[in-house]
């Protein structure tokens, strides 16, 4: 296998960040969907905050809560663009156009996957930091001297969240290259990966932050992501793209 | 004249269905422009597919320049050397003219002011200079079709393979794309044409080939017109009648003779050699004849009498 070309990889990249700011069905969710969820872990955790007899008590799990909530971030976005990344090529009859560039499968699928990743992770990091930062001064002004569960919450925002994010990403694409339109492939990867993210986040609520427990988490879905990197490469094949779902 | 583009038995069926294509086997040469015909769900889109490595063939292969398209590690360098400009523009409607050209020749490795360079020329060459700013879902369908020829032509391709590039033009539109397709047969490079427009195949091309799924034949258009007609001529009477008819049907050599009012129309074997004898008999027998004239069948003539004596096969899948 050929290496990969990286400025040609950042060429499609580029192009896909350009057409995502462009177009106003992609970019509306795209921002308002963070916004609304970090602006609700806020909410949600300063009333508790500002609400508990004790404030010493409890906070801690209260802040891991809603960091694991944020969790639908880094699976949502990527289902949101990354659904559309190939088969909207193709509703778009500019994808037999883009074979026949001296692209290589490989360069193509990740110039794919970097465009639905790269706003993805970028939006899911700036929610955590907003929440983060938005939390430890709620704290510092309203319950001095509680301490959070920083390393809990950077283990799922540094950590969980991109492994995620990737998972996500993969899904959709594989999904994306067999679709016949979004709509169908944002329905069918939310069907995928919908049902592991709900019980993933419940679970961390109930658990708690477990330091352990989001390791071995993490190193559960990276192994996922790569099983489902492994499948999609296989069957990321241009021949098949162009047929499929026609 | 070496061969460019080579199909060696060309088959591709899609999923259970019968063959889209069957055993294609051509070349178009270097420098020659070579066009496709076949109606619709011949399997023209799929034969430039595969002969440009999009899709893989199920069975036989393509050679480009000598590399065999199932060849993976060759892909690139494949693409590289055609231009394609497929059924649809496909261009990226929310990005610029400019912008549509710079992403496709930085995708073919151009970069700095070799780019820039040979965008403007582009431009200019294809009368969008001042639309370079416009976003490319703004423009007509002509413009929109000269942009996907200014992008197939970017990095200055040897072989530039156009699939129904006439189709849904304006006259206008239409007249620029064969003046793009005269200039760049003038450059000598290589061109393979899929085109319903039969006019355009006979006045351009140097060979074409006649497809349905199978292939039908191969040849000049002048030659095509010649295997499927046998000379044609004209006699034009002051007044001609069954007797008339008999006569000219009498010489040896005449296989047919079609009377349309004053006009007799011999279908001749061997050439025009029973032209004189018809004409002899005819004017003694009191005949005044007005003109003798050869008839010139056009290729849409011999085309359809081609799909008229080739059974349709029914072939299913992606593309046509």
């Amino acid at each position: 296998m050929s290496a990969v070309r990286w400025p040609l990889v950042r060429e499609v990249l580029r192009k896909d960040l350009e057409e995502i700011a462009r177009s106003r069905q992609l970019l509306y969710p795209l921002f308002v969907l963070p916004v609304f969820l970090t602006g609700d872990a806020l909410l949600v955790f300063s009333t508790s905050v500002l609400s508990h007899n004790n404030p010493r008590l409890g906070l801690g799990d209260a802040f891991f809560s809603f960091a694991s909530f944020l969790l639908v971030l880094p699976v949502i976005l990527p289902i949101l663009l990354g659904s559309a990344a190939v088969v909207m090529e193709k509703t778009n009859h500019t994808l037999e156009s883009l074979l026949s560039t001296p692209l290589t499968d490989t360069e193509l699928l990740v110039g794919k996957s970097l465009g639905p990743l790269v706003p993805a992770m970028a939006l899911t990091a700036a929610s955590y930091a907003v929440y983060g930062v938005g939390a430890e001064l709620l704290v510092r002004s309203h319950a001095p001297g509680a301490s959070l569960p920083w390393g809990s919450f950077l283990l799922t925002g540094l950590l969980l969240a991109p492994l995620l994010g990737l998972l996500a990403t993969f899904v959709a694409i594989a999904v994306s290259t067999k679709a016949k339109d979004v709509r169908s492939a944002q329905q069918l990867a939310s069907l995928v990966l919908l049902p592991l993210l709900i019980p993933l986040i419940l679970i961390g609520i109930a658990l708690g932050p477990m330091p352990l427990y989001q390791l071995a988490l993490a190193a559960a879905v990276a192994a996922l992501a790569l099983l489902v990197l492994r499948v999609t490469t296989l069957r990321f094949h241009r021949d098949q793209i162009l047929v499929a779902g026609v | 004249m070496g061969e460019y583009l080579v199909a060696d038995d060309l088959t591709r069926s899609y999923g259970g269905a019968a063959p889209a294509v069957d055993g294609l086997s051509f070349s178009v040469r270097r420098g020659e422009l070579f066009a496709l015909l076949g109606p619709n769900g011949a399997g023209k889109t799929t034969t430039i597919r595969l002969l440009t490595g999009l899709l893989g063939p199920s069975r036989g292969t393509a050679y480009v320049d000598g590399m065999d398209v199932r060849d993976a590690e060759k892909g690139p360098e494949i693409r590289r050397r055609i231009g394609l400009l497929p059924e649809a523009a496909g261009l990226y409607e929310s990005l610029t003219v400019h912008r549509n050209l710079e992403l496709y020749g930085r995708l073919f490795g151009l970069s700095g002011t070799d780019l820039e360079g040979r965008i403007r020329g582009q431009l200019t060459s294809l009368g969008l200079t001042d639309r370079a700013d416009h976003r490319a879902g703004t423009l007509s369908k002509g413009l929109k079709q000269r942009l996907a020829i200014a992008r197939a032509l970017l990095h200055e391709p040897e072989c530039v393979v156009l699939d129904e590039p006439i189709t849904g033009l304006d006259p206008e539109a239409a007249k620029s794309v064969r003046d793009a397709l005269v200039a760049l047969r003038a450059q000598g490079r290589t061109i393979l044409l899929s085109t319903h427009h039969l006019e355009d195949a006979d006045r351009l091309s140097d060979r074409v080939a006649v497809i349905r799924g199978r292939l039908l034949a191969v040849d000049t258009p002048a030659g095509l017109k010649r295997r499927l007609f046998r000379r044609l001529v004209a006699i034009e009477l002051s007044a001609a009648d069954a007797t008339a008819e008999q006569l000219a049907a009498g010489v040896a050599g005449v296989n047919s003779v079609h009377r349309d009012g004053p006009r007799l129309t011999l279908d001749l074997a061997r050439g025009e050699e029973e032209v004189p004898e018809a004409v002899e008999r005819l004017v003694r027998a009191g005949y005044r004849i007005r003109s003798v004239a050869a008839i010139e069948p056009s290729l849409e003539e011999a085309y359809l009498r081609l799909l008229e004596a080739s059974p349709r096969t029914d072939s299913t899948g992606a593309g046509s």
